[in-house]
């Protein structure tokens, strides 16, 4: 029961909490004793407790507490609300939600307590909830405009647009006085109306509203673009072109204002558009768009002599990005022949006009450089020669980091890692203290398995002070890139647990991304800055369609694949013969015991590494709140029982923002094969089919789906059987599969990549291993294989551990001597 | 257990005279922003240009008895056996609730939800198209980490010191 405090305790209790909201957790702790020792069963006292000890990481402890001041005292919503608190930090979105409502039943009028539950709702998108504790907040403080943007935006979220809308014409039409010009609050509110309008497809209204309550908002920018936004939609010629010329004046670098303005104005003949952008380029001579743009629909000699003009100007002021500008026009044959050509055209005119001026050596490497870097690119490669061009640029200037760097790319498309590594290490030296350079040597030690020099070479970046050294703080930079290129190199050299390591640190990064806008549903609000606090929930709920996720989730669900697969086989479920297998469960044994031993022994270096770097570290490490790594060698993820489900965490999300990748649905299919959920594998299949049904993975796979159904179907639920037979069709169930397995082979032969496939086939149809492999180590003579495509059949070789590797990496390295995999 | 309970409607009481809160000494607060966010009100408060309590008030009423009729329930009633609920949840590793969402919008007809399913393209079981459709068109080298820069994760709640 409640134990009611003397006066004095109250007030010490109310120190309590001013000391935990200023942090001063020690003070904090040493006051809740005080009153707890002349009340022992005070219920607010002990849940504040519970509060200081989670703050400094005691979450058990917490809890526990927490659980007892509710039985000293049921009806404090403290009580409750700290202990919605707790499962907050603790992420259970849900009990915190009930604990936090059961706190505003005892407590209806605390607005602390309504705005962490809204915060929640509208963090777990529950829109209905929102809306009703939103309402709710309103009614208790209607004068605040604050509270009535809120419900509006709880409305607009939830899609109930015209509800969202009158929400915000009420407010407005409550007001007594206008407000102020000056208000941008207000500025944005009107702002964020006008953009509910649009999104309800009223556009007239939409324009009318903003040339009379909009046109004086803050936002001039944004005014501006709306305005011909609007125009343009509702075919208003004359204020649509007007429109986009003054914004055009403002930024004559837009590109989509000069498309837009085009389209207004009906441009379609090639002389026309050009004449458009030619106008702006001697209006704001400057300006890189007005001469650039044209060159993408241009053709024929009118692109010939705009390129050519653009090249000169470029290459003459010695731009080193005049590529990257171009390369994208290489799509089409007859300028990805034409730019070169003019390129050398240049350097012979520079040739016989120059030495007069003297100073040509800027336009000239220029020019070697563009050169270089297009016989290094992927639609234009011919290697020997960017070298070439490469080499004489590199001894015009050879203080020149950008030409260095090219020779290392050149390097990695040879596929010489130890080589590329070099040489952007030279490249770094030029100019040691510019980050772009070290960042890249840094990835390109990485991409040569060199991963310690690559943390070293970072740490030249890193902030010094930070405890556990240069990975720490790329960790808690969120350094995604170096995550992923470092998860990838463990993976390639077998350290399955380093490399899932970064994998999940990277997972873990999304999940803090989707975290962080906590703070944002109120802080927004408060600052009126609403619209771009709605573009930031549509973003936040579709974050992880970003490439910097698919790629580290693509490899950490191949790490896992890989190791369920050597689970499967040392235990003699999917292996071919009994020697084999014995062979293969030793050699994993091995492989792991080793790479536990190397986990250790660099744990144990990295230790004593950061206890001779800074002897404070150790204590630093123990600051209250930051946990400890338990695992930092991912020992633990390595050794996880349910691989597959590991690996499905990842691919869900991936599936569900990246349905357009098909590598996803391949790796989808490969998960989802080996757990038997055959209707979720064919999707992916038909999924992957329908984006390119000519991938060769894809073969393989409708292959051994059918082959799977054949054994498995009859042990599927009537209902599943009857959907997989009408809905599977690329192989029909009655093929004879090692027929059409055979037809593929002979119709693609001549491709690696469709002999890795069908050799996958073939095993999985259990024909002679040996047979498949010797398809593969063949495939080598075809004339086409490129060394990546060699590499992708020695991974295979390996997986299967074909006797064949050694001969094969040998007669790789003969045909390659270039390549570091074959070396 | 008490949480279980169903909370009552919110705030019913608070209309009409509502004490502004007084939130350090009121009730608990875990943000380090707790300090300035109700400062801040404070100040929004003064800044609520005119309209005294009882207009606003009004138009709250106004505002929200508008809302209140057109409720979207959705009261469509179908038929779900159990069975099948098990079935997709196993089948499409999905959640109960999610099961029941999918049947529920084929008509509980599992046969008929799977083949959607698996068709390419149909829209169940949140496969939709890509907001981002034409990103993937580029080859995947070119979309390579190669210009992320790190962001220091604090530069969010800077502002609020």
């Amino acid at each position: 029961m409640p134990q009611p405090l003397s006066s004095r305790d109250q007030t010490l209790f109310r120190t309590v909490i001013k000391n935990y909201e200023d942090k001063h957790y020690k003070k904090g702790l040493k006051a809740c004793e005080q009153i707890l020792k002349k009340n022992p069963k005070h219920g607010d006292t002990t849940a504040m407790k519970g509060l200081i000890l989670n703050a400094q990481g005691q979450t058990e402890e917490a809890f526990a507490l927490a659980k007892e001041a509710l039985q000293y005292d049921m009806k404090s919503h403290i009580c409750w609300h700290v202990y919605g608190i707790l499962y907050r930090t603790n992420k259970n979105f849900e009990e915190a939600i009930k604990a936090y409502k059961f706190a505003l039943k005892l407590e209806p009028e605390s607005q602390q307590i309504a705005r962490d539950l809204a915060t929640l709702q509208i963090q777990t998108r529950d829109y209905q909830g929102y809306i009703q504790s939103r309402a709710a907040m309103l009614k208790a403080r209607p004068s605040v405009r604050q509270s009535w943007t809120a419900l509006a935006v709880a409305h607009h979220l939830a899609g109930e647009l015209q509800e969202a809308e009158h929400i915000l014409t009420t407010y407005e039409n409550s007001l007594k006085n206008p407000p102020l010009k000056s208000d941008f609050e207000n500025s944005e509110a009107v702002l964020y109306k006008n953009q509910i309008i649009a999104e309800r497809g009223d556009i007239e209204r939409a324009l009318e509203h903003l040339e009379t309550a909009g046109k004086d908002a803050l936002d001039r920018l944004a005014v501006m673009e709306l305005r011909a936004q609007y125009n343009k939609k509702l075919g208003k010629k004359e204020e649509a072109t007007k429109a986009y010329r003054a914004l055009l004046d403002r930024n004559p670098e837009h590109p989509d204002y000069y498309t837009d303005l085009i389209e207004v104005l009906g441009l379609s003949d090639e002389a026309e558009r050009k004449a458009l952008y030619d106008e702006y380029a001697t209006k704001y001579p400057r300006s890189d768009a007005a001469k650039r743009l044209p060159l993408d629909f241009l053709t024929g000699d009118a692109f010939r002599q705009a390129a050519k003009s653009y090249l000169v100007s470029m290459l003459s002021k010695g731009v080193p990005s005049v590529f990257a500008n171009l390369k994208h026009l290489y799509k089409d044959e007859s300028k990805k022949e034409t730019l070169p050509a003019l390129v050398e055209e240049y350097i012979q005119e520079l040739k016989s006009s120059g030495d007069v001026n003297g100073d040509s050596s800027k336009g000239e490497g220029a020019a070697l450089y563009f050169l270089a870097q297009h016989y290094n690119y992927h639609l234009s490669r011919d290697l020997a020669k960017a070298m070439e061009y490469a080499d004489k640029a590199i001894a015009l200037d050879p203080k020149n980091v950008e030409f260095a760097m090219t020779k290392a790319r050149i390097y990695k498309h040879q596929g010489d890692t130890q080589k590329a590594a070099e040489a952007m290490d030279a490249a770094r030296q030029l100019d040691t203290r510019d980050r772009y350079i070290n960042t890249k040597a840094a990835k390109y030690q990485l991409r040569n398995d060199n991963n310690e020099k690559a943390l070293e070479l970072l740490g030249m970046f890193t902030r010094a002070e930070t405890p556990g050294g240069p990975l720490a703080d790329l960790l808690d930079m969120q350094c995604i890139w170096f995550l992923t290129e470092d998860g990838e190199s463990h993976a390639r050299q077998g350290h399955v647990g380093l490399a899932l390591k970064r994998f999940h640190a990277i997972y873990n990064i999304f999940d803090i991304w989707q975290e962080d806008q906590f703070d944002f549903h109120t802080f927004s609000l408060r600052k009126g800055q609403i619209r771009a606090y709605v573009d930031m929930i549509r973003w936040e709920d579709k974050v992880r369609d970003h490439p910097l996720y698919s790629r580290p989730a693509l490899a950490a669900i191949k790490v896992y694949l890989d190791m369920y697969d050597a689970s499967q086989s040392t235990n003699g479920v999917n292996g071919t013969s009994g020697d084999a297998n014995g062979a293969d469960a030793q050699e994993a044994k091995k492989a792991a015991k080793k790479a536990k031993k190397e986990a250790q022994k660099a744990e144990k270096e990295a230790a004593e590494k950061a206890a001779k770097q800074d002897p404070n570290a150790a204590k630093k490490e123990e600051v209250p709140g930051k946990k400890k790594d338990e695992d930092p060698n991912g020992l633990k993820l390595a050794a996880t029982e349910d691989p597959l489900g590991e690996a499905t965490k990842f691919l869900v999300p991936l599936l569900q923002f990246s349905p357009k990748l098909i590598d996803a649905q391949i790796a989808g299919f490969e998960v989802y094969l080996r757990r038997k959920k055959y209707v979720l594998a064919l999707k992916c299949l038909n999924e992957a089919l329908a984006l390119d049904e000519n991938h060769p993975a894809l073969h393989a796979q409708a292959i051994q789906l059918r082959h799977a159904l054949n054994s498995d179907m009859k042990d599927l639920d009537p209902k599943v059987q009857e959907a997989l037979k009408e809905t599977f069709t690329a192989v029909p169930a009655s093929a004879d599969l090692k027929q059409l397995n055979a037809e593929f082979l002979k119709k693609h032969g001549n491709s690696a990549q469709h002999r890795i496939a069908a050799a996958r086939a073939a095993v999985t149809l259990g024909e002679d291993r040996s047979k498949a492999e010797k398809d593969l180590v063949d495939a080598l003579n075809i004339k086409d294989t490129t060394f990546e495509d060699a590499a992708a059949l020695l991974e295979q070789l390996k997986k299967w551990k074909s006797g064949e590797v050694a001969s094969f990496k040998q007669a790789a390295h003969e045909k390659w001597p270039e390549v570091t995999v074959f070396a | 257990m008490a949480e279980e309970r169903q909370p009552q409607n919110v705030v019913e009481g608070a209309v009409g005279d509502v004490e502004d809160e007084v939130p350090a000494a009121k009730s608990a607060e875990d943000r380090k922003a707790a300090d300035a966010l109700s400062k801040l009100d404070n100040r929004a408060d003064d800044d609520a240009a005119g309209g005294s309590k009882d207009v606003d008030q009004d138009a709250v009423n106004r505002a929200l008895g508008g809302g209140k009729t057109d409720a979207k329930k959705d009261t469509k009633k179908v038929k779900i056996d159990t069975a099948d609920v098990t079935l997709i949840m196993s089948e499409l590793d999905v959640t109960k609730p999610q099961a029941t969402s999918l049947l529920k919008a084929s008509n509980g007809d599992a046969v008929q939800l799977l083949k959607d399913y698996v068709t390419p393209n149909a829209g169940s079981g949140g496969l939709g198209d890509s907001p981002r459709g034409t990103f993937w068109e580029r080859p995947i080298t070119d979309t390579k980490l190669q210009t992320t820069r790190a962001t220091p994760r604090h530069a969010a709640t800077l502002q609020y010191a």
